[in-house]
């Protein structure tokens, strides 16, 4: 079992010249805990994943493993492993010696060298191809070795750079149970960036949303869905993602551009209302008409693209079976509790106390 | 029809293809031949003949056996062997050391030191023979400039009375042929455009693993590198092999002479005789067996680790 390590992390900024990959960032991740970072590419992620292995280093801010101040240490006194996302495997070594090159830096002997490969390979599944290459493996067993090279060393932090973009999605799906299940058995800190929502969905104790090298929400799966802090946590999260819908607060109702009422609104001004497509409830009574673009059938659902008496486009899921014809006109509700406002300037939730208005 | 026609267009510029190369083939080939044939006619037939001829001349070993025991091609067949292998081996260890340092190292000069081994490539040896010869004459004549420009020789010369001036000449030697030649970054390139292709992430990994960069290098990329240095290897060794102008002057006894050097000594023999032709073919033949023997097991190699686009 590794030491239980926490990160912390105070007001890391990186600089590429003058361009600010992460800026003035600060988050805890909690000691044996499954953080994952999750944004679009070029969001700072990877640069942020980097900066904690001690692969990049930090232009300001701290970072501490436990009470361990690391930001100067170099990457092999951190105590980190890593995985990749091209697996990073060395191609002229087999399984064995893959996941051994650590071990024989270190100098372990070379019978509890052996003794720790044939225990990690029989965790990951890869008892039966240690004198492999690379070359010879599928992806998964790829990805399995590289997970393996990194639990080897027992490290107190384990860092996954975007590890399962490569695959497809069944095995996609397959190892992202077998992570989890390996992580409640090592316990080490984890680490995992991603810009894969369903993957920070399903795996995280806590996920980071950033963007442009900032935070742009920190909290569990659920706060993440279920309370979005701003129109990109919102527009990121959920697929299809959250719809948000630019009107004015007008004497108490929410108004689209061309005076048509949504909703009860507390606010006046400018405001972004955000609703998911799942919670906008279909009826005949409905006082919102739309108008069906596109209809996607899935089978256990459908995802209905319509528009707005303004042009503005919504995204509706209806339950199995419903469908709807392009063209055709249908009415909805929104549910009052299930509505989110945002600024509309800048993209923030507007406090909760909104919904304790209408409701 | 248009199939058709898209087909029948590729037949007639394959047709036309396999002609430029046939045609090509046989211009490239042609001397050869015509060296191969001469090698085995008798000095008599050549006179007799005016010249070169197509006839065969059942003389080849006779003419090998006068390239041994009337020649130094022997003796220097090794001497070329060796600089060549000197030259590859340094050739091939500097310009992977130098690629190494510019790939997987950032630093401020990174552009600028690239920059500079670019320009050394406009500079070849040949254009430099006469400087390059007074270094080889002298070794130490870099130091000698530094004791006279610091001051340091006439401070000597003041307290001890001589004033010192160092020599150490490496004309003659291997190293001294060998060295000049070596100093040369091509590889530089083959190297570096090879470690671009590798996964970004290795280097990573490999740190992670806790290996510094003299590890990476060679438990990581010595080992992938196989296929790039034994081209380069080989290819150097080659052109070393043939090189001329500079060992003819870093040699300047027969003993000591490359077997490129040696061959072009066989044709000015007397001013008022005509050359040994079928003598200089045999011995042609007898100097280029290595190189070619070495190309014609190796070529596959050769393709692989130079082609740049694909592993």
């Amino acid at each position: 079992m590794a030491e239980r390590t926490k990160i912390v992390i105070e007001n890391l900024s990186k600089k590429f010249g003058n361009v600010e990959a992460i800026s003035s960032l600060s988050a805890t991740f909690d000691a044996c805990a499954f953080t994952v970072i999750l944004g679009p590419s070029g969001c700072g992620k990877s640069t942020l994943l980097h900066v904690i292995a001690g692969l990049e280093t930090a232009s300001a801010g701290k970072i501490f493993f436990e009470d361990r101040e690391v930001q100067n240490l170099p990457a092999r006194e951190r105590g980190c492993a890593m995985v990749f996302q091209d697996y990073a495997l060395y191609p002229h070594m087999n399984v064995e010696d893959n996941i051994g090159y650590a071990l024989k830096l270190a100098k372990v002997p070379k019978t509890e060298r052996r003794e720790r490969i044939g225990r990690v390979a029989e965790v990951t599944g890869l008892l039966s191809v240690l004198k492999r290459r690379p070359s010879q493996l599928s992806g998964g067993q790829r990805q399995r070795v590289a997970i393996a090279r990194a639990i080897v060393r027992e490290p107190r932090v384990l860092l996954f750079d975007e590890p399962f973009s490569n695959l497809d999605a069944q095995l996609r799906h397959d190892m992202r149970r077998e992570l989890a299940e390996l992580h409640q058995r090592i316990g080490a800190t984890s680490v995992f960036v991603t810009h894969d929502q369903i993957e920070a969905m399903t795996m995280a104790d806590k996920i980071l949303v950033i963007s442009n090298g900032k935070i742009e929400q920190f909290g569990t799966p659920d706060e993440v869905y279920h309370a979005p802090e701003s129109t990109f946590v919102a527009g990121f999260i959920g697929s299809p993602p959250m719809n948000l819908i630019s009107g004015t607060g007008d004497g108490g109702a929410f108004k689209l551009r061309d005076g048509n009422v949504l909703s009860a609104c507390g606010w006046n001004g400018p405001v972004v209302l955000g609703i998911r497509p799942e919670l906008i409830n279909v009826e005949r009574q409905g006082s919102i008409a739309l108008k069906v673009r596109y209809c996607e059938k899935l089978g256990s659902h459908s995802i209905i693209t319509a528009e707005l008496a303004d042009g503005q486009p919504i995204r509706l899921t209806t339950p199995l079976g419903s469908s709807a014809e392009p063209g055709s006109e249908m009415r909805v509700n929104f549910p009052a509790k299930q509505l989110h406002w945002f600024d509309s300037e800048s993209g923030e939730v507007i406090s909760r106390r909104s919904k304790g208005m209408e409701s | 029809m248009k199939d058709s026609g898209m087909i029948e267009n590729a037949r007639s510029v394959d047709r036309a293809a396999t002609f430029i190369l046939v045609a090509g083939i046989s211009f490239i080939l042609l001397p050869l031949v015509i060296a191969a044939i001469t090698a085995t006619q008798p000095y008599e037939t050549f006179i007799e003949a005016g010249g070169l001829s197509f006839a065969l001349g059942g003389h080849f070993l006779d003419n090998m056996e006068k390239i041994l025991s009337e020649t130094k091609l022997l003796r220097q067949l090794g001497n070329s062997l060796a600089i060549a292998t000197i030259v590859a081996i340094m050739k091939v260890g500097f310009c992977f050391l130098a690629a190494y340092a510019l790939v997987f190292f950032e630093g401020k000069f990174r552009r600028a030191l690239f920059a500079v081994m670019i320009a050394t490539v406009m500079l070849p040896l040949d254009l430099r023979v006469i400087t390059t010869y007074q270094i080889v004459a002298n070794v130490a004549m870099p130091l000698n400039w530094i004791l006279d420009a610091t001051g340091a020789n006439w401070a000597i010369e003041k307290v001890a009375g001589f004033r010192p001036y160092f020599r150490l000449s490496l004309l003659d030697t291997y190293f001294g042929t060998a060295a000049p030649i070596a100093a040369n970054c091509t590889a530089v390139f083959i190297f570096r455009q090879f470690f671009l292709t590798l996964p970004k992430d290795l280097p990573r990994a490999a740190i992670m693993d806790g290996a510094g960069p003299i590890r990476f290098m060679i438990d990581i990329v010595l080992p992938l590198s196989k296929t790039p240095i034994v081209a380069t290897l080989l290819f150097f060794f080659v052109g070393a092999w043939t090189n001329y102008l500079w060992p003819l002057v870093a040699a300047s006894t027969p003993d000591q002479q490359t077997a490129v050097v040696g061959l072009a000594r066989i044709a000015d023999s007397d001013i008022d005789e005509i050359p040994q032709v079928p003598l200089l073919m045999a011995g042609a033949l007898f100097v280029s067996f290595i190189p070619v023997a070495m190309i014609a097991v190796m070529q596959r190699q050769i393709v692989r680790g130079l082609n740049l686009s694909s592993r």
